[in-house]
Protein backbone atom coordinates (compact mmCIF):
# COMPACT_ATOMS: atom_id res chain seq x y z
CA UNK A 1 0.00 0.00 0.00
CA UNK A 2 2.70 2.28 0.93
CA UNK A 3 5.05 1.35 -2.32
CA UNK A 4 1.20 2.28 -3.97
CA UNK A 5 1.24 5.70 -2.75
CA UNK A 6 5.21 6.36 -3.05
CA UNK A 7 4.99 5.44 -6.54
CA UNK A 8 1.36 7.61 -6.97
CA UNK A 9 3.33 10.20 -5.46
CA UNK A 10 6.37 10.18 -7.93
CA UNK A 11 4.24 9.71 -10.83
CA UNK A 12 2.19 13.11 -9.43
CA UNK A 13 6.04 14.86 -9.58
CA UNK A 14 6.19 13.53 -13.18
CA UNK A 15 2.83 14.67 -14.17
CA UNK A 16 3.73 17.77 -12.94
CA UNK A 17 7.37 17.94 -15.19
CA UNK A 18 5.74 16.62 -17.95
CA UNK A 19 3.21 20.31 -17.76
CA UNK A 20 6.37 22.31 -17.67
CA UNK A 21 8.04 20.02 -20.66
CA UNK A 22 10.33 18.99 -18.30
CA UNK A 23 10.47 15.22 -19.21
CA UNK A 24 12.58 13.30 -22.03
CA UNK A 25 11.11 11.24 -24.35
CA UNK A 26 11.59 8.08 -22.78
CA UNK A 27 10.48 9.90 -19.35
CA UNK A 28 7.12 10.65 -21.02
CA UNK A 29 6.54 7.33 -22.53
CA UNK A 30 6.70 5.87 -19.19
CA UNK A 31 4.50 8.26 -18.02
CA UNK A 32 1.97 8.10 -20.86
CA UNK A 33 2.31 4.03 -20.27
CA UNK A 34 1.94 4.31 -16.29
CA UNK A 35 -1.54 6.84 -17.05
CA UNK A 36 -3.15 4.20 -19.33
CA UNK A 37 -3.07 1.86 -16.52
CA UNK A 38 -3.62 3.99 -13.41
CA UNK A 39 -6.84 5.74 -13.09
CA UNK A 40 -6.01 7.75 -9.77
CA UNK A 41 -3.18 9.37 -11.85
CA UNK A 42 -5.02 10.08 -15.07
CA UNK A 43 -7.55 11.84 -12.77
CA UNK A 44 -4.55 13.63 -11.42
CA UNK A 45 -3.33 14.52 -15.14
CA UNK A 46 -6.83 15.35 -16.17
CA UNK A 47 -7.83 18.13 -13.29
CA UNK A 48 -4.14 19.62 -14.13
CA UNK A 49 -4.85 19.75 -17.56
CA UNK A 50 -7.88 21.27 -17.04
CA UNK A 51 -6.59 23.73 -14.37
CA UNK A 52 -4.07 24.73 -16.92
CA UNK A 53 -6.60 25.25 -19.36
CA UNK A 54 -8.38 27.58 -17.30
CA UNK A 55 -5.39 29.79 -16.12
CA UNK A 56 -4.66 30.33 -19.80
CA UNK A 57 -8.02 31.31 -20.64
CA UNK A 58 -7.37 33.95 -18.67
CA UNK A 59 -5.37 35.79 -21.40
CA UNK A 60 -4.08 39.41 -20.38
CA UNK A 61 -2.47 40.16 -24.07
CA UNK A 62 -6.45 40.82 -24.41
CA UNK A 63 -6.72 43.73 -22.85
CA UNK A 64 -6.24 47.01 -24.12
CA UNK A 65 -3.59 49.00 -23.72
CA UNK A 66 -3.67 52.58 -22.80
CA UNK A 67 -5.34 54.64 -25.11
CA UNK A 68 -2.56 56.32 -27.29
CA UNK A 69 -3.27 60.05 -25.96
CA UNK A 70 -1.83 58.41 -22.75
CA UNK A 71 1.03 56.51 -24.63
CA UNK A 72 2.07 59.99 -26.02
CA UNK A 73 2.58 61.71 -22.43
CA UNK A 74 4.15 58.77 -21.11
CA UNK A 75 6.61 58.94 -24.04
CA UNK A 76 6.91 62.76 -23.28
CA UNK A 77 7.97 62.08 -19.91
CA UNK A 78 9.79 59.37 -20.21
CA UNK A 79 12.19 61.63 -23.16
CA UNK A 80 12.34 64.28 -20.57
CA UNK A 81 13.34 61.77 -17.40
CA UNK A 82 15.90 60.09 -19.76
CA UNK A 83 17.43 63.71 -20.72
CA UNK A 84 17.76 65.03 -17.26
CA UNK A 85 19.18 61.31 -16.28
CA UNK A 86 21.49 61.66 -19.36
CA UNK A 87 22.73 65.36 -18.32
CA UNK A 88 23.47 64.65 -14.86
CA UNK A 89 25.23 61.74 -16.06
CA UNK A 90 27.77 64.17 -18.36
CA UNK A 91 27.86 66.66 -15.59
CA UNK A 92 28.94 63.97 -13.71
CA UNK A 93 31.37 62.89 -15.85
CA UNK A 94 32.73 65.52 -17.06
CA UNK A 95 33.10 66.64 -13.03
CA UNK A 96 35.08 63.27 -12.48
CA UNK A 97 37.12 63.70 -15.65
CA UNK A 98 38.72 67.48 -14.19
CA UNK A 99 39.01 65.89 -10.67
CA UNK A 100 40.57 62.57 -12.17
CA UNK A 101 43.10 65.20 -14.28
CA UNK A 102 43.80 67.77 -11.53
CA UNK A 103 44.36 64.52 -9.11
CA UNK A 104 47.38 63.74 -12.43
CA UNK A 105 48.22 67.51 -12.65
CA UNK A 106 49.07 67.64 -8.72
CA UNK A 107 50.83 64.00 -8.82
CA UNK A 108 53.32 64.98 -11.75
CA UNK A 109 53.78 67.80 -10.54
CA UNK A 110 54.64 66.85 -6.71
CA UNK A 111 56.76 63.90 -8.42
CA UNK A 112 58.88 66.31 -10.47
CA UNK A 113 60.02 68.56 -7.44
CA UNK A 114 61.18 64.64 -5.78
CA UNK A 115 62.90 64.25 -8.72
CA UNK A 116 66.49 65.49 -8.64
CA UNK A 117 67.42 67.57 -11.89
CA UNK A 118 64.11 67.47 -13.08
CA UNK A 119 62.43 70.62 -14.26
CA UNK A 120 59.52 69.82 -15.97
CA UNK A 121 58.09 66.31 -16.06
CA UNK A 122 58.40 63.64 -19.06
CA UNK A 123 54.17 63.57 -19.31
CA UNK A 124 53.54 60.59 -21.27
CA UNK A 125 50.69 60.91 -24.92
CA UNK A 126 47.23 59.61 -23.10
CA UNK A 127 45.95 56.29 -24.33
CA UNK A 128 44.54 56.73 -27.67
CA UNK A 129 41.18 55.20 -29.07
CA UNK A 130 41.86 52.64 -31.53
CA UNK A 131 39.77 53.21 -34.56
CA UNK A 132 39.51 50.40 -36.78
CA UNK A 133 41.55 50.75 -40.47
CA UNK A 134 39.73 49.84 -43.71
CA UNK A 135 40.96 46.95 -45.44
CA UNK A 136 42.96 47.01 -48.47
CA UNK A 137 45.56 44.30 -49.66
CA UNK A 138 47.05 45.71 -52.68
CA UNK A 139 49.17 41.89 -52.95
CA UNK A 140 45.92 40.09 -52.71
CA UNK A 141 44.05 42.85 -54.84
CA UNK A 142 46.19 42.27 -57.85
CA UNK A 143 46.44 38.40 -57.92
CA UNK A 144 42.61 38.32 -58.17
CA UNK A 145 39.71 40.15 -60.00
CA UNK A 146 37.78 42.50 -57.20
CA UNK A 147 34.60 42.30 -56.19
CA UNK A 148 33.55 39.46 -57.89
CA UNK A 149 31.04 36.38 -56.60
CA UNK A 150 33.40 33.40 -55.59
CA UNK A 151 32.31 30.08 -55.53
CA UNK A 152 33.16 29.58 -52.27
CA UNK A 153 30.22 26.66 -51.80
CA UNK A 154 31.37 24.30 -53.98
CA UNK A 155 28.78 21.61 -54.13
CA UNK A 156 29.24 17.73 -53.48
CA UNK A 157 27.53 15.52 -55.33
CA UNK A 158 25.72 13.84 -53.00
CA UNK A 159 24.47 15.24 -49.53
CA UNK A 160 26.73 12.05 -47.92
CA UNK A 161 30.68 12.39 -47.49
CA UNK A 162 33.10 9.73 -46.52
CA UNK A 163 35.55 13.36 -45.36
CA UNK A 164 37.65 14.40 -43.12
CA UNK A 165 36.79 17.66 -40.87
CA UNK A 166 39.48 19.49 -42.09
CA UNK A 167 38.07 19.45 -45.32
CA UNK A 168 34.70 20.85 -44.29
CA UNK A 169 34.26 24.66 -43.44
CA UNK A 170 32.43 25.87 -41.10
CA UNK A 171 31.24 22.63 -38.91
CA UNK A 172 29.01 23.38 -36.18
CA UNK A 173 31.42 22.54 -32.75
CA UNK A 174 29.67 21.00 -31.00
CA UNK A 175 29.08 18.16 -33.41
CA UNK A 176 32.68 18.27 -34.61
CA UNK A 177 34.00 15.27 -32.78
CA UNK A 178 38.17 15.30 -32.49
CA UNK A 179 38.45 13.11 -29.49
CA UNK A 180 42.07 12.26 -31.21
CA UNK A 181 42.78 16.15 -30.74
CA UNK A 182 43.71 16.12 -26.84
CA UNK A 183 44.27 20.26 -26.61
CA UNK A 184 41.63 22.48 -28.29
CA UNK A 185 42.66 23.79 -31.67
CA UNK A 186 44.22 27.17 -31.82
CA UNK A 187 42.29 27.77 -35.20
CA UNK A 188 39.01 27.55 -33.11
CA UNK A 189 40.27 28.60 -29.79
CA UNK A 190 39.17 32.59 -29.17
CA UNK A 191 41.91 34.04 -26.97
CA UNK A 192 43.37 36.41 -29.22
CA UNK A 193 42.99 40.60 -29.58
CA UNK A 194 42.35 41.85 -32.60
CA UNK A 195 45.64 43.28 -32.66
CA UNK A 196 47.17 40.16 -32.07
CA UNK A 197 45.28 38.46 -34.79
CA UNK A 198 46.11 41.28 -37.19
CA UNK A 199 50.42 40.64 -36.42
CA UNK A 200 50.05 36.67 -37.05
CA UNK A 201 48.06 37.09 -40.31
CA UNK A 202 49.87 39.72 -41.74
CA UNK A 203 46.74 41.71 -42.53
CA UNK A 204 44.50 43.88 -40.86
CA UNK A 205 41.37 42.90 -39.50
CA UNK A 206 37.53 44.13 -40.21
CA UNK A 207 34.92 44.95 -37.00
CA UNK A 208 31.36 45.59 -37.22
CA UNK A 209 31.17 49.51 -36.97
CA UNK A 210 28.57 50.94 -35.11
CA UNK A 211 27.34 47.36 -33.47
CA UNK A 212 30.19 46.45 -31.29
CA UNK A 213 28.42 47.38 -27.93
CA UNK A 214 26.33 44.75 -28.59
CA UNK A 215 27.90 42.34 -31.11
CA UNK A 216 29.67 40.80 -27.41
CA UNK A 217 33.48 40.37 -28.99
CA UNK A 218 34.33 37.42 -27.52
CA UNK A 219 37.91 36.61 -28.41
CA UNK A 220 39.95 35.82 -31.98
CA UNK A 221 41.49 33.35 -33.37
CA UNK A 222 44.31 32.69 -35.96
CA UNK A 223 44.43 29.24 -38.30
CA UNK A 224 48.18 29.40 -39.31
CA UNK A 225 47.24 26.45 -41.36
CA UNK A 226 44.70 28.54 -44.04
CA UNK A 227 45.83 32.06 -42.60
CA UNK A 228 42.79 32.61 -41.33
CA UNK A 229 41.48 35.43 -38.90
CA UNK A 230 37.90 34.53 -36.61
CA UNK A 231 36.20 36.70 -34.53
CA UNK A 232 33.83 35.58 -32.25
CA UNK A 233 30.44 37.70 -31.11
CA UNK A 234 28.36 35.81 -28.55
CA UNK A 235 25.15 37.65 -27.00
CA UNK A 236 22.80 34.65 -26.71
CA UNK A 237 23.95 33.39 -30.85
CA UNK A 238 27.26 32.90 -31.96
CA UNK A 239 28.49 34.99 -34.77
CA UNK A 240 32.01 34.18 -36.40
CA UNK A 241 33.51 36.72 -38.56
CA UNK A 242 36.11 34.33 -40.85
CA UNK A 243 38.78 36.41 -42.74
CA UNK A 244 41.33 35.70 -45.28
CA UNK A 245 43.53 36.51 -48.02
CA UNK A 246 41.40 35.16 -51.17
CA UNK A 247 43.27 32.93 -53.64
CA UNK A 248 42.52 31.53 -56.88
CA UNK A 249 43.02 27.64 -55.43
CA UNK A 250 40.37 29.40 -52.79
CA UNK A 251 42.11 27.28 -50.09
CA UNK A 252 39.71 28.46 -47.58
CA UNK A 253 36.03 27.75 -49.58
CA UNK A 254 33.99 25.36 -48.46
CA UNK A 255 32.01 22.30 -49.84
CA UNK A 256 27.96 22.44 -49.60
CA UNK A 257 26.09 19.07 -49.94
CA UNK A 258 24.32 18.70 -53.12
CA UNK A 259 20.70 19.49 -52.26
CA UNK A 260 22.06 23.18 -50.25
CA UNK A 261 20.66 25.98 -51.32
CA UNK A 262 22.86 28.61 -52.14
CA UNK A 263 21.60 32.59 -52.09
CA UNK A 264 23.40 34.78 -54.42
CA UNK A 265 22.87 37.89 -52.25
CA UNK A 266 23.98 41.63 -52.37
CA UNK A 267 26.08 42.51 -49.52
CA UNK A 268 27.04 46.98 -50.62
CA UNK A 269 28.67 46.93 -54.32
CA UNK A 270 29.49 43.37 -54.24
CA UNK A 271 27.69 39.68 -54.72
CA UNK A 272 27.81 37.91 -51.74
CA UNK A 273 26.51 33.94 -51.06
CA UNK A 274 24.32 32.62 -48.11
CA UNK A 275 23.65 29.29 -47.05
CA UNK A 276 21.53 27.47 -44.72
CA UNK A 277 22.93 24.19 -43.35
CA UNK A 278 25.79 22.09 -41.84
CA UNK A 279 27.63 19.17 -42.16
CA UNK A 280 27.47 16.76 -39.34
CA UNK A 281 29.11 12.91 -38.74
CA UNK A 282 26.68 10.42 -38.97
CA UNK A 283 27.21 8.09 -35.94
CA UNK A 284 30.66 6.41 -36.62
CA UNK A 285 29.89 5.68 -40.00
CA UNK A 286 32.67 8.01 -40.95
CA UNK A 287 30.63 10.19 -43.14
CA UNK A 288 29.31 13.43 -43.01
CA UNK A 289 25.73 13.94 -44.12
CA UNK A 290 24.57 17.35 -45.07
CA UNK A 291 21.31 18.74 -42.65
CA UNK A 292 19.46 22.23 -44.25
CA UNK A 293 19.34 23.49 -40.26
CA UNK A 294 18.75 27.16 -39.42
CA UNK A 295 21.28 26.39 -36.75
CA UNK A 296 23.83 27.09 -39.00
CA UNK A 297 23.83 30.36 -41.72
CA UNK A 298 27.08 31.15 -43.81
CA UNK A 299 27.26 34.31 -45.66
CA UNK A 300 30.23 34.75 -47.62
CA UNK A 301 31.78 37.51 -50.04
CA UNK A 302 34.59 38.95 -51.49
CA UNK A 303 35.94 42.84 -51.72
CA UNK A 304 39.08 44.34 -52.08
CA UNK A 305 40.98 41.12 -52.37
CA UNK A 306 40.26 39.60 -48.66
CA UNK A 307 37.13 37.05 -48.56
CA UNK A 308 34.94 36.90 -45.77
CA UNK A 309 32.41 34.65 -44.12
CA UNK A 310 29.70 35.55 -41.17
CA UNK A 311 28.79 32.33 -39.26
CA UNK A 312 25.77 32.26 -37.47
CA UNK A 313 25.26 29.44 -35.22
CA UNK A 314 21.54 30.97 -33.03
CA UNK A 315 21.67 29.10 -29.54
CA UNK A 316 17.70 29.82 -29.59
CA UNK A 317 15.63 31.24 -31.90
CA UNK A 318 17.41 30.51 -35.95
CA UNK A 319 14.89 33.69 -36.82
CA UNK A 320 16.52 36.10 -33.88
CA UNK A 321 19.35 37.12 -36.84
CA UNK A 322 17.42 36.86 -40.50
CA UNK A 323 19.22 37.52 -43.22
CA UNK A 324 19.29 41.19 -44.02
CA UNK A 325 20.68 41.60 -40.35
CA UNK A 326 23.58 39.85 -41.20
CA UNK A 327 23.98 41.71 -44.67
CA UNK A 328 23.74 44.77 -42.28
CA UNK A 329 26.36 43.42 -40.29
CA UNK A 330 28.53 42.86 -43.44
CA UNK A 331 28.16 45.88 -44.60
CA UNK A 332 29.40 47.52 -41.16
CA UNK A 333 32.81 45.92 -41.96
CA UNK A 334 35.19 48.75 -41.38
CA UNK B 1 11.62 43.02 -34.84
CA UNK B 2 14.70 41.09 -35.28
CA UNK B 3 17.05 41.21 -32.40
CA UNK B 4 19.74 43.32 -34.95
CA UNK B 5 17.33 46.01 -35.36
CA UNK B 6 16.34 45.99 -31.74
CA UNK B 7 19.73 46.74 -30.80
CA UNK B 8 20.26 49.35 -33.48
CA UNK B 9 17.41 50.67 -32.29
CA UNK B 10 18.69 50.56 -28.89
CA UNK B 11 21.67 52.14 -29.65
CA UNK B 12 19.34 55.10 -30.89
CA UNK B 13 17.94 55.24 -27.71
CA UNK B 14 20.55 55.51 -25.77
CA UNK B 15 21.98 58.43 -28.16
CA UNK B 16 18.45 60.03 -26.76
CA UNK B 17 16.96 59.67 -30.82
CA UNK B 18 13.57 61.02 -29.72
CA UNK B 19 12.33 58.99 -32.46
CA UNK B 20 13.42 55.74 -31.29
CA UNK B 21 12.82 56.04 -27.96
CA UNK B 22 9.47 57.02 -28.92
CA UNK B 23 9.20 53.76 -31.60
CA UNK B 24 10.47 51.75 -28.58
CA UNK B 25 7.99 52.78 -26.14
CA UNK B 26 4.89 52.15 -28.38
CA UNK B 27 6.73 48.43 -29.78
CA UNK B 28 7.03 47.80 -25.85
CA UNK B 29 4.44 49.56 -24.17
CA UNK B 30 1.75 47.09 -24.34
CA UNK B 31 3.14 43.85 -23.07
CA UNK B 32 5.10 46.13 -20.28
CA UNK B 33 1.59 47.51 -19.31
CA UNK B 34 -0.13 44.13 -19.30
CA UNK B 35 2.17 42.54 -17.48
CA UNK B 36 1.97 45.07 -14.31
CA UNK B 37 -1.82 45.41 -14.84
CA UNK B 38 -1.76 41.44 -14.30
CA UNK B 39 0.49 41.85 -11.08
CA UNK B 40 -1.10 44.69 -9.70
CA UNK B 41 -4.54 44.84 -11.14
CA UNK B 42 -4.83 48.09 -11.27
CA UNK B 43 -4.87 50.23 -14.40
CA UNK B 44 -3.49 53.70 -13.09
CA UNK B 45 -0.60 52.21 -11.08
CA UNK B 46 0.34 49.68 -14.45
CA UNK B 47 0.55 53.00 -16.63
CA UNK B 48 3.20 54.72 -13.98
CA UNK B 49 4.77 51.29 -13.63
CA UNK B 50 4.83 51.17 -17.52
CA UNK B 51 6.39 54.72 -17.76
CA UNK B 52 8.89 53.90 -14.68
CA UNK B 53 10.23 50.67 -16.38
CA UNK B 54 10.97 52.54 -19.65
CA UNK B 55 12.95 55.34 -17.82
CA UNK B 56 15.13 52.38 -16.10
CA UNK B 57 15.48 50.79 -18.98
CA UNK B 58 16.98 53.58 -20.91
CA UNK B 59 19.22 54.37 -17.77
CA UNK B 60 20.02 50.70 -17.93
CA UNK B 61 20.56 49.98 -21.51
CA UNK B 62 24.27 49.56 -21.57
CA UNK B 63 23.93 46.50 -19.14
CA UNK B 64 21.81 45.02 -22.09
CA UNK B 65 23.81 42.72 -24.07
CA UNK B 66 21.21 40.62 -25.86
CA UNK B 67 21.28 37.56 -23.76
CA UNK B 68 17.60 37.53 -22.73
CA UNK B 69 15.09 38.67 -25.75
CA UNK B 70 14.25 42.47 -24.97
CA UNK B 71 11.06 41.68 -23.86
CA UNK B 72 12.32 38.65 -21.35
CA UNK B 73 14.38 42.10 -20.02
CA UNK B 74 11.74 44.62 -19.86
CA UNK B 75 9.61 42.07 -17.71
CA UNK B 76 12.28 41.46 -15.86
CA UNK B 77 12.43 45.37 -14.43
CA UNK B 78 8.74 45.39 -14.75
CA UNK B 79 8.85 42.78 -12.20
CA UNK B 80 10.98 44.17 -10.20
CA UNK B 81 8.81 47.79 -10.39
CA UNK B 82 5.95 45.88 -9.01
CA UNK B 83 6.81 44.27 -6.56
CA UNK B 84 8.36 47.97 -5.23
CA UNK B 85 4.90 48.67 -5.50
CA UNK B 86 3.42 46.13 -4.04
CA UNK B 87 5.77 46.22 -1.24
CA UNK B 88 4.47 49.66 -0.86
CA UNK B 89 0.96 48.96 -1.42
CA UNK B 90 1.07 46.36 1.41
CA UNK B 91 2.74 48.91 3.69
CA UNK B 92 0.19 51.42 2.69
CA UNK B 93 -2.42 48.87 3.52
CA UNK B 94 -1.39 47.69 6.74
CA UNK B 95 -1.28 51.07 8.01
CA UNK B 96 -4.85 52.22 7.22
CA UNK B 97 -5.43 48.31 8.54
CA UNK B 98 -7.53 47.74 5.03
CA UNK B 99 -8.12 44.27 4.98
CA UNK B 100 -6.51 42.88 2.16
CA UNK B 101 -10.05 40.86 0.76
CA UNK B 102 -11.90 43.89 0.90
CA UNK B 103 -9.59 45.97 -0.82
CA UNK B 104 -9.62 43.35 -3.79
CA UNK B 105 -13.41 43.42 -3.33
CA UNK B 106 -13.31 46.81 -3.77
CA UNK B 107 -11.04 46.87 -7.21
CA UNK B 108 -13.87 43.99 -8.50
CA UNK B 109 -16.55 46.72 -8.17
CA UNK B 110 -14.21 49.18 -10.18
CA UNK B 111 -15.42 48.47 -13.51
CA UNK B 112 -12.88 49.28 -16.07
CA UNK B 113 -12.11 48.20 -19.56
CA UNK B 114 -10.01 46.02 -18.73
CA UNK B 115 -12.55 44.64 -16.43
CA UNK B 116 -15.01 43.97 -19.56
CA UNK B 117 -12.69 42.35 -21.15
CA UNK B 118 -12.14 39.92 -18.27
CA UNK B 119 -15.58 39.77 -16.85
CA UNK B 120 -16.78 36.32 -16.59
CA UNK B 121 -17.39 34.75 -12.92
CA UNK B 122 -14.94 32.17 -14.30
CA UNK B 123 -12.11 34.13 -15.21
CA UNK B 124 -12.97 36.13 -11.96
CA UNK B 125 -12.38 33.18 -9.66
CA UNK B 126 -9.29 31.94 -11.07
CA UNK B 127 -7.63 35.47 -10.93
CA UNK B 128 -9.06 35.69 -6.94
CA UNK B 129 -7.32 32.21 -6.74
CA UNK B 130 -4.20 33.40 -8.44
CA UNK B 131 -4.17 36.95 -6.37
CA UNK B 132 -4.58 34.53 -3.08
CA UNK B 133 -1.55 32.81 -3.89
CA UNK B 134 2.16 33.72 -2.05
CA UNK B 135 4.51 35.81 -4.37
CA UNK B 136 6.66 33.29 -5.24
CA UNK B 137 4.16 31.32 -6.38
CA UNK B 138 1.90 34.11 -7.70
CA UNK B 139 4.66 35.39 -9.96
CA UNK B 140 5.36 32.42 -11.88
CA UNK B 141 1.92 31.34 -12.68
CA UNK B 142 1.09 34.80 -14.16
CA UNK B 143 4.21 34.81 -16.53
CA UNK B 144 3.88 31.04 -17.67
CA UNK B 145 0.28 31.20 -18.42
CA UNK B 146 -1.43 35.18 -18.24
CA UNK B 147 1.32 36.05 -20.82
CA UNK B 148 2.58 32.75 -22.51
CA UNK B 149 6.54 32.77 -20.90
CA UNK B 150 8.30 29.25 -20.97
CA UNK B 151 10.18 28.25 -17.64
CA UNK B 152 13.69 29.72 -19.25
CA UNK B 153 12.54 33.28 -19.65
CA UNK B 154 10.41 33.14 -16.25
CA UNK B 155 13.61 32.08 -14.89
CA UNK B 156 15.55 34.92 -16.37
CA UNK B 157 12.69 37.11 -15.53
CA UNK B 158 12.80 36.31 -11.72
CA UNK B 159 16.53 35.60 -11.68
CA UNK B 160 15.73 32.21 -10.20
CA UNK B 161 16.80 28.83 -11.58
CA UNK B 162 14.54 26.80 -13.92
CA UNK B 163 14.35 23.59 -11.24
CA UNK B 164 13.07 26.63 -9.00
CA UNK B 165 10.52 27.81 -11.18
CA UNK B 166 8.94 24.67 -12.08
CA UNK B 167 9.18 23.29 -7.98
CA UNK B 168 7.30 27.08 -7.82
CA UNK B 169 4.90 26.14 -10.57
CA UNK B 170 4.07 22.77 -8.86
CA UNK B 171 2.94 23.81 -5.85
CA UNK B 172 0.71 27.14 -7.40
CA UNK B 173 -0.85 24.17 -9.37
CA UNK B 174 -1.54 21.73 -6.86
CA UNK B 175 -2.57 24.97 -4.59
CA UNK B 176 -4.85 26.43 -7.58
CA UNK B 177 -6.45 22.98 -8.66
CA UNK B 178 -7.75 22.27 -4.90
CA UNK B 179 -9.14 25.72 -4.50
CA UNK B 180 -10.77 25.99 -7.54
CA UNK B 181 -12.31 22.32 -7.43
CA UNK B 182 -16.16 22.17 -8.11
CA UNK B 183 -17.42 22.00 -3.94
CA UNK B 184 -19.51 18.96 -5.24
CA UNK B 185 -15.59 17.71 -5.53
CA UNK B 186 -14.17 18.57 -2.57
CA UNK B 187 -15.57 16.21 -0.36
CA UNK B 188 -15.20 13.40 -2.55
CA UNK B 189 -11.62 13.79 -3.78
CA UNK B 190 -9.57 12.57 -6.49
CA UNK B 191 -8.23 9.00 -7.05
CA UNK B 192 -10.86 7.06 -4.53
CA UNK B 193 -11.64 4.59 -7.40
CA UNK B 194 -7.81 3.89 -7.16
Amino acid sequence: MIMKERSHAKMRRQIQRSADGRLTPSQQQALDAHLAGCTECRLYAAELRALETRLSSVSFTRLAPPKPRAVAQQVAAIQASYRRHTMKRNILSVAGALVAFTVVVVLITSLSRLVPGRTSPAVAPSAAVVIEMPTATPAAATATPLNQPLRYFTRAESDKLPLQPFQLTAIHETVTPKPETPTPDPSWTFTLSVAEAEQLAGFDVLEPIGMSKFLNFQGAAFDPQRNIVRIRYVMGFVLHEEQFQFSEDCDGCGMVGASAVVETVQIGDVTGEYVVGVWEAIGDTGQWGWIATPYLQRLRWQSNGMAFELMYNPTHDPAAVTLADLIAIAESLR
Amino acid sequence: MSLVNTLQLLTLCQQGDALAIERLVNEYQPSVYRLAYSILEDSPEAEEVAQDVFVAALKALGSYRGEASLTTWLYAITVNVCRDRLHARRTRERLTQTLHALAHIGKWHHVSAEDETIRSEGEAAVRQAVNALGEKQRLPVILRYYHGCSVEEIAQILKINEGTVCSRLSTARDQLRVRLRPRKEKTAGVGEES
